[in-house]
């Protein structure tokens, strides 16, 4: 662009920012400044460093908050954008996140060999241990994000739902693409509740151990339940009213348990 | 200052390229007379730092889409004002900017009108300008100076589309009245 002939100066400048030009003043300098590097550069002092400078802060917290596709997901569901914030400070998902899709894959592919009865028991074995390895994961990579949650307005409940909800958000997906095995069809639907319950039981753990002690605990429990259940010939009861029940109840219990290890009479702070 | 040699252009290119110092580069250059703008468009301070930030984050998001043609400057406030206009309508709602919004809001190619804001540098036009009602003057600053559309100057002003049009017309036919006669004075 070629500069224009004429400037507007400081003093014409500082009456503009001052509010103290008429309406075509204004307009002059406007269409000026538009074009005049020089102009600009001489406006430059007229607005106070204080004025910008947040600015610039929450344009470069929002560049450095790009947000992967689970945040994404949770945004359009009505997540508020300084939870996102907190999430996205848990920068390593990506792992726990690439594990649990290889898991979700690599089961397709072996459903894919084994007799109709027996998909429905690698499916209850696997769908609901899917979360609880987020869930793990997600607690294990935002670790240091305990401190923050001391010494912030944060309630750590509220830390700790948020990556529950990532968690689910990630795994639901990925239990969905296990349902696609045929056989299994209707099944899908059964391994929400143990699901939650298994999820809501890692919290409570995490509240314990670290992070692979709990993963371990965890699988190993679940997976004592499934051998029970099919071993016994019962695969059918986990999707009657009542082996749903039992589910809801175990979650319930441990949700009560992690209310508890968090402290949640001192709640109010948030 | 830094890179206080390269050109505009050349910054937004960097910027393309995820260069978050040249966006800084260009928020140093851009923000301060943008911020003046806005504030004679709205008397609230926080409206003004909301669209500030929105506009440079729609310009990291949308840097590799500017096409090179007309001021970066210029381009920057196309951005400004309609991230001012859709604030306004939507009462402030803090939507984060999405690609088809920038798509949407990047300044149309530069118009036929625009020599006849370069005009108004030039007293010709600012004395027209002078003669018109308050009203119709308000319209002109919203369509010709900041380049609004009959739709995004209804919702900045909170005039009916048919308001603007029929004020626009009235402006446009007064103007050429005035400056038909000095027409042949300028070069």
């Amino acid at each position: 662009m070629t500069s224009p002939r004429w400037h507007a100066g400081p003093d014409v400048l500082a009456a503009y920012a001052g509010n103290r030009l008429d309406d075509v003043g204004q307009a002059a300098v406007e269409t000026h400044l538009t074009r005049c590097p020089t102009c600009r550069a001489d406006a430059t002092p007229l607005v106070p460093p204080t004025d910008l400078e947040p600015v610039w802060e929450g344009v470069a917290v929002a560049i450095a908050n790009a947000t992967p596709w689970p945040l994404r997901v949770l945004r359009r569901l009505g997540l508020r954008d300084t939870d996102l914030v907190l999430l996205r400070a848990s920068s390593d998902l990506v792992v726990p996140f690439a594990v649990a899709l290889m898991s979700a894959v690599t089961f397709t592919i072996i459903a894919g060999q084994v007799s109709p009865a027996r998909q429905q028991l690698l499916y209850l074995l696997v769908a609901p241990l899917l979360p609880a390895l987020l869930v793990a994961g997600a607690y294990d990579s935002t670790d240091p994000l305990r401190e923050l949650a001391e010494a912030t307005s944060l309630s750590k409940l509220r830390v700790a739902l948020l990556r529950t909800a990532l968690a689910a958000a990630g795994a639901l997906p990925l239990a969905l693409l296990m349902g696609l095995v045929p056989g299994i069809g209707l099944g899908i639907g059964l391994w929400l509740l143990p699901a939650i319950a298994v999820s809501v039981a890692t919290l409570a753990l995490l509240t314990w151990f670290v992070a692979p002690v709990t993963l371990a605990v965890v699988t190993a429990a679940w997976a004592s339940v499934v051998v029970v259940l099919g071993a016994t010939g019962n695969v059918a009861a986990a999707s009657t009213a009542l082996g749903q029940a039992c589910f809801a109840a175990a979650a319930v219990v441990a949700a009560l348990v992690l209310a508890r290890r968090l402290g949640l009479g001192e709640g109010a702070r948030s | 200052m830094r890179r206080y040699d390269v050109d505009d252009a050349v910054l937004l290119r960097q910027v393309a390229e995820g260069d978050e110092a040249a966006l800084r580069a260009l928020f140093d250059r851009h923000a301060a007379w943008l911020q003046l703008r806005l504030r004679r468009r709205t008397s609230d301070p926080e409206l003004v730092a909301d669209v500030l930030q929105d506009t440079f984050l729609a310009a990291w998001r949308g840097a590799a889409r500017y096409r090179g043609e007309g001021d970066v400057g210029a381009w920057l406030w196309g951005i400004a004002i309609r991230r001012l206009v859709s604030r306004l309508r939507s009462h402030r709602a803090p939507a984060p900017v999405q690609h088809e919004v920038i798509d949407a809001e990047l300044p149309a190619v530069v118009s036929a009108e625009d020599e006849l804001l370069v005009a108004v540098e030039h007293g010709d036009v600012g004395s027209a300008l002078r003669e018109l009602s308050p009203e119709l003057r308000t319209i002109v600053q919203a369509t010709l100076i900041d380049g609004l559309t009959t739709r995004e100057a209804a919702r900045l002003l909170g005039l009916p589309q048919g308001t603007v049009k029929s004020r626009m017309r009235a402006a446009r036919s007064q103007l050429r009245g005035r400056l038909v006669p000095l027409e042949g004075g300028t070069p």
